[in-house]
C-alpha cells in the first residue's frame, strides 16, 4: 500500500484482499443497529451482530436449519407431554470477561425481558413460558389472586372481572351519583383493577359502589381482591416474578428448567432466537437497575457476551467490528479473526461496494441487477429460499372486500409464476401463506383462473367489477408489484390506484386499518409454521386485516396442545385451509434471499432461516 | 460593527427558536409515532414507553420541557434510530464528518466555479465560454443522485482511482468523489454567477482606463475586475452552503459516508424527535452563520453597501 499514489492509478490491495489475509469477514449489514441489548431490539441487522457476540442454549448449524446444535446447553430433554424441559449447561461456560455463565443468568435474562417496566417490544417471543404473559402484562389480579391455589374463588370465574380496563362510556351512572363519583367510576372502569394506584384502591375499599363487578363474584371476595391489590400497591408494587410462578428455574448452576404453558416440540428451534439469549447479570447490574433501558452495559468496551466474538469497535453509522473471543468454549474451531459489519442501507451502494472488493457478502441485491449479475458474475450471485412471504393485505372492513368471494377472486386473478418471473425475480410462486418449513407442507390451494375469478365476482353481486368502489393499494416504496396488481385487478374490472406513503405512515395506516389494500410481507422468526399462522388472530398487532375466525383460532389452539409433530402439522394444515378459503391476505410469492457473496467465504450454506453461525465461517482465498 | 453583530446574533437566536418550535409541532403532527414498529409493539409495552418518555403528558407541557432542555443545551436522547444514546454523542461522531465533507465540497466548488466563470467572462462569446457554460448548465441540471453513481462507477470501480464508497477519517481519497458530487451543483451556479459579475465589471469605464494605461490584461482582470465581479457569487455563498449541507443526505447514502444526513432521514422516518431537532438546529445555526459571514465578505467587497454601518 505504501508508495502507491491515488493519482497514478496504480492498483492497491482491495479491502477484501487484505481482509482475506487477516482473516476478517466484511459483511454488508443494511442498517445501523439501534442497540446491542438483546432485550431491546427486534430487527434482523441487530440479530446478525448479536449472534456473533452471544450464544443461546441451542446454536445454529451451518448447513441445516433443522439441526439443533449444542450451544450453552450440551443436551436437553423433555417430559412426555413436551411441556417440561430441562437444559443441561456446559460446565465450562464463561462470559467473555471470565465470569462463569450459569443457569441463574438465564433466569435473570428471562425475568428482565419479561419485566413490565423494561417495555421490551419482543417480550411476546417468551410467552410460551408458563405465566410469562401474565407477568409481562402486569396482570396483578391474576398473579396475586388467580394463581393462589388457596384463593376462595377460581380464576375461571374471577377472571371475568374488570382487571384490564374496558370502554368507559359503557359504564352506567346511577341517578344518585354526583359528577365526581361518575367521573371516578368511569376512570376506574377504563383503567381496570390491575392499573389502579393505592389511592384509587383505597377509595373503592371505602366505597365499593365505585367499581362494577360481575354478579358471580361475591362481595367478600371483592374485598379480598381489592385488599391484596392495595397491599401490593402500598408496598411499592414489588416485582411479582416469583409470585407469578413464571416457568423458568435454575435447579442448580448448570441445570435450567423451563416449563411451558402448552406442549412445544419445537422449543429447541425457538430458543435459538436472540430473544432467548442470556445477558450477563453481573454486568447489567453494574451499570444500572435490571429494568433500566440503555444503561451503557452493551457498548463497545463494556459489552460482555458468551459468543464466539466480542464487541471491539462501534463507530456509529460506519462499522461495527467484533473480534475473536478467546474464552469461548469452542474458540479453537472459530475460523475468523474478526467480522466487520457495514451498515449500508442503499442497496446500489452496497452492490457497487461489493463489486469494488469492499465486501465479502451483501445483505441484498437490487432486483434490477439480478439479470446482469446472472450474466456477468454468476459466481457471486446467490438466490436462496428464505423464510418469508410477500402478500397483499386486504382490509375486510371495506365495502366489497368484506365478501370472501371478492377476496378469492383477487387471488385467482394473480398469475404467480409470471409475477415471479418479471416482478419478484428470484422468488418462488406462493402456494399458500406458509412456505415449506421443516417437514410442513401447507395446503396447495392457490391457483390462477381468470374465468373463475370473474364468475366469483359476479356471484358476489359485482359482475365485471360493477358496484365496487375504487381501491387504493398502499405501498411504501415504488415497486413494480403495485403496478402489476393494478393491471391484474383491472382485468377483473376493479378500479385501483396506487397510494405511496413514507415508511412510518405506511406502517401506521395498516395498524390503524386506514387502508384498502396494502403490499406487505412477513419474515418468520423460527422454523415452525406457527410463525406464519399465529398472527392472523383477533387482536394480534401484526394481523391488521380486520379478519378473525373462531374456527381458525380453535384449530391453532388444538394444534398447540399436540405433542406429536405430524398430528400438529395436520391440524395446522386444516387451519391454513380456512385462512386460504377466507383470504384476508393474498399470498403472492415466497421470498428468496438474493445477495452477492464471494466464493472464498466457506462454511456458508443455503439456509432458509439465513442464520449462518459466524463461528463456522472461514476465508479460503 | 458590534451593533450589527449583536443584531445578527439576536436574529439568529430568533430563527433557532422558530425552527425548534416548528420542528417540535410538525414532528408531533406526523401520522406515526416513535413507539410504532413494523412488528407491532404490544399495547401495554407502548403505554409503558410513552410513560417513560413523557409522551403521556399534555402537548404544551412536553413543548415547555423540550424548550427548557434545549435552553440548557441538552439535545435529548434518541428514541428510535440509536435508542438510548445521547443526541450530542451521536452528533459528535457524525457532525465532523458532514462538516469535513461540506467544507471539502465548497473548497472544490468555489475555486473551480469562480475560475471557470472568470475564464468564461474573459473569453466571452468564444468557444471556451460556450463550453464552460454548457458544462455548468449540465452541472446544475443533473441531480447528485445521477452524478454520484456515475462518478462512483467510473472513477471508483472502473478506473479504481478512488474508493467506490466508504470513509476513513484521515484518508483524503475517500472524500474526493463525494465532495465533487456535492460541490458540482454549487460550482456550476458559481461559475455562471461569476461570469455575469465579471462581464458587468469588465464593461465599466475604470477597466477601460486601466487598459488604456497599458496594464497587463491579467492584472486588469485579477486586481481590478475580480473584486467587483465576485459580488454575485459571494451573495450566493450562503445559499450554496445551505444547498451543500442539505444535499449531503443523498451523497452520504450513495457513498456510505457516516454523516448527519442519513441519520436525519432515518430520524424523520421513525419520528425520533430528538434526533430530528439536533440536526435541524445545527443546520439552522450553520446557515445563519454562513449567511452572516457571506454578508461580511460582501461588505468588504462592495463599499457601496457600507454606508449604513
Amino acid at each position: 500500500m505504501a508508495g502507491c499514489s491515488v493519482l497514478t492509478g496504480c492498483r492497491r490491495e482491495t479491502p477484501v484482499e487484505s481482509a482475506n489475509r487477516e482473516g476478517v469477514l466484511l459483511v454488508g449489514n443494511s442498517a445501523e443497529p439501534r442497540a446491542l441489548d438483546p432485550h431491546l431490539v427486534t430487527g434482523v441487522p441487530e440479530s446478525k451482530i448479536l449472534s456473533s457476540v452471544f450464544e443461546g442454549l441451542v446454536a445454529d448449524h451451518p448447513s441445516g436449519d433443522d439441526v439443533m446444535a449444542p450451544g450453552v446447553a450440551v443436551r436437553w430433554e423433555h417430559d412426555a407431554d413436551m411441556k417440561q424441559w430441562v437444559f443441561h449447561l456446559r460446565g465450562d461456560a464463561r462470559w467473555s470477561d471470565g465470569e462463569p455463565l450459569t443457569a441463574a443468568d438465564f433466569v435473570f435474562s428471562y425475568q428482565r425481558m419479561l419485566h413490565p417496566s423494561l417495555a421490551a417490544a419482543y417480550a411476546p417471543m417468551l410467552y410460551p413460558i408458563r405465566n410469562a404473559e401474565a407477568y409481562n402484562r402486569d396482570e396483578r389480579g391474576r398473579m396475586l389472586c388467580g394463581m393462589d391455589p388457596a384463593f376462595p374463588l377460581g380464576w375461571d370465574i374471577l377472571g371475568n372481572a374488570n382487571f384490564r380496563g374496558t370502554d368507559a362510556t359503557s359504564v352506567a351512572s346511577p341517578a344518585t351519583d354526583d359528577d365526581d363519583r361518575t367521573r371516578l367510576r368511569r376512570e376506574f372502569a377504563a383503567k381496570g383493577l390491575d392499573r389502579l394506584d393505592a389511592a384509587a384502591l383505597r377509595a373503592i375499599l371505602d366505597d365499593p359502589d365505585l367499581f362494577d363487578w360481575p354478579d358471580a363474584v361475591p362481595a367478600a371476595v371483592r374485598g379480598i381482591v381489592v385488599g391484596r391489590l392495595l397491599a401490593h400497591a402500598e408496598a411499592g408494587a414489588p416485582d411479582l416474578f416469583d409470585r407469578a410462578d413464571v416457568g423458568v428455574r435454575a435447579r442448580d448452576p448448570h441445570t435450567l428448567e423451563i416449563s411451558l404453558r402448552e406442549p412445544m416440540p419445537y422449543l429447541p428451534s425457538v430458543v435459538r432466537h436472540f430473544t432467548w439469549y442470556p445477558v450477563p447479570r453481573h454486568v447489567v447490574l453494574r451499570h444500572g437497575a435490571m429494568t433500566d433501558r440503555f444503561t451503557g452495559w452493551s457498548e463497545a468496551g463494556t459489552l460482555v457476551g458468551n459468543g464466539p466474538f466480542v464487541l471491539n469497535t462501534w463507530r456509529f453509522n460506519h462499522f461495527i467490528e467484533v473480534v475473536g473471543n478467546p474464552r469461548y468454549w469452542d474458540a479453537a474451531s472459530v475460523g475468523l479473526k474478526a467480522v466487520r459489519f457495514h451498515p449500508i442501507e442503499n442497496p446500489y451502494t452496497e452492490a457497487r461496494s461489493f463489486l469494488a472488493g469492499q465486501l465479502h457478502t451483501t445483505y441484498t441485491l437490487p432486483p434490477e441487477l439480478l439479470g446482469r449479475m446472472r450474466e456477468r458474475h454468476p459466481e457471486f450471485l446467490k438466490v436462496e429460499p428464505y423464510v418469508g412471504t410477500a402478500f397483499l393485505r386486504l382490509n375486510v372492513n371495506r365495502a366489497g372486500l368484506d365478501d370472501p368471494r371478492v377476496r378469492c377472486a383477487i387471488s385467482l386473478a394473480i398469475h404467480r409464476e409470471d409475477y415471479c418471473r418479471y416482478i419478484y425475480e428470484g422468488y418462488q410462486p406462493a402456494q399458500g401463506m406458509t412456505p415449506d418449513l421443516a417437514s410442513y407442507r401447507g395446503p396447495r390451494m392457490l391457483r390462477h383462473d381468470l374465468d373463475e375469478a370473474r364468475a366469483l365476482l359476479a356471484d358476489a353481486g359485482y359482475p365485471g367489477g360493477a358496484g365496487l368502489p375504487s381501491y387504493a393499494i398502499l405501498t411504501s416504496r415504488p415497486h413494480p408489484v403495485s403496478d402489476a396488481l393494478q393491471q391484474t385487478l383491472r382485468l377483473l374490472g376493479l378500479r385501483v390506484t396506487i397510494e405511496r406513503k413514507d415508511w412510518g405512515s405506511y406502517i401506521a395506516a395498516q395498524q390503524e386499518l386506514r387502508f384498502d389494500m396494502a403490499i406487505g410481507s412477513w419474515i418468520g422468526d423460527y422454523l415452525d409454521p406457527t410463525t406464519f399462522l399465529d398472527m392472523w388472530t383477533r387482536g394480534n398487532g401484526n394481523n391488521n386485516t380486520g379478519w378473525d375466525s373462531p374456527a381458525y383460532e380453535a384449530l391453532l389452539r388444538e394444534a398447540a396442545l399436540q405433542p406429536d409433530t405430524a398430528a400438529r402439522f395436520a391440524t395446522l394444515v386444516r387451519a391454513e385451509r380456512i385462512l386460504l378459503e377466507e383470504m384476508p391476505v393474498v399470498p403472492i410469492a415466497w421470498n428468496s434471499r438474493i445477495y452477492l457473496h464471494r466464493p472464498e467465504v466457506r462454511g456458508w450454506h443455503p439456509l432458509v432461516l439465513d442464520n449462518h453461525p459466524w463461528k463456522a465461517v472461514r476465508l479460503d482465498p | 460593527m458590534t451593533r450589527v453583530i449583536l443584531q445578527r446574533l439576536l436574529q439568529g437566536l430568533l430563527v433557532l427558536f422558530v425552527l425548534a418550535t416548528l420542528t417540535f409541532f410538525l414532528v408531533r403532527a406526523l401520522p406515526y409515532g416513535p413507539f410504532q414498529d413494523e412488528r407491532a409493539v404490544p399495547s401495554h409495552v407502548r403505554e409503558r414507553l410513552e410513560q417513560l418518555h413523557g409522551y403521556d403528558k399534555p402537548l404544551v407541557v412536553q413543548y415547555a420541557m423540550r424548550l427548557g432542555n434545549l435552553a440548557r443545551g441538552e439535545l435529548g436522547t434518541s428514541l428510535k434510530v440509536m435508542e438510548g444514546r445521547e443526541v450530542t454523542a451521536i452528533l459528535a461522531q457524525a457532525f465532523p464528518v458532514s462538516l469535513a465533507l461540506g467544507l471539502m465540497a465548497m473548497l472544490i466548488a468555489v475555486p473551480v466555479g469562480v475560475a471557470a466563470g472568470v475564464i468564461a467572462a474573459v473569453r466571452r462569446n468564444r468557444v471556451v465560454d460556450y463550453a464552460v457554460m454548457a458544462v455548468a448548465l449540465l452541472g446544475i441540471c443533473l441531480p447528485n443522485f445521477v452524478i454520484g453513481p456515475v462518478l462512483a462507477e467510473l472513477f471508483g470501480r472502473r478506473l479504481a482511482w478512488f474508493p467506490v464508497s466508504g470513509w476513513e477519517p484521515r484518508d483524503l481519497s475517500f472524500m474526493i468523489l463525494p465532495a465533487v458530487t456535492l460541490g458540482l451543483g454549487s460550482a456550476a451556479y458559481l461559475s455562471r454567477l461569476t461570469r455575469t459579475g465579471m462581464v458587468e465589471v469588465l464593461h465599466q469605464d475604470f477597466i477601460r482606463t486601466a487598459r488604456a494605461k497599458g496594464q497587463r490584461e491579467s492584472w486588469v482582470v485579477l486586481r481590478h475586475a475580480l473584486r467587483g465581479g465576485l459580488i454575485p457569487p459571494v451573495a450566493y455563498l450562503g445559499p450554496a452552503f445551505a444547498a451543500t449541507v442539505s444535499g449531503s443526505v443523498v451523497v452520504e447514502s450513495i457513498f456510505q459516508v457516516p454523516g448527519i444526513g442519513r441519520l436525519f432521514i432515518k430520524a424523520i422516518e421513525t419520528s425520533d424527535e430528538a434526533l430530528i431537532m439536533g440536526p435541524v438546529l445545527i443546520y439552522g445555526s450553520l446557515i445563519v452563520v454562513a449567511n452572516f459571514l457571506a454578508d461580511l465578505v460582501q461588505l468588504w467587497l462592495n463599499p457601496r453597501l457600507r454606508s449604513n454601518s
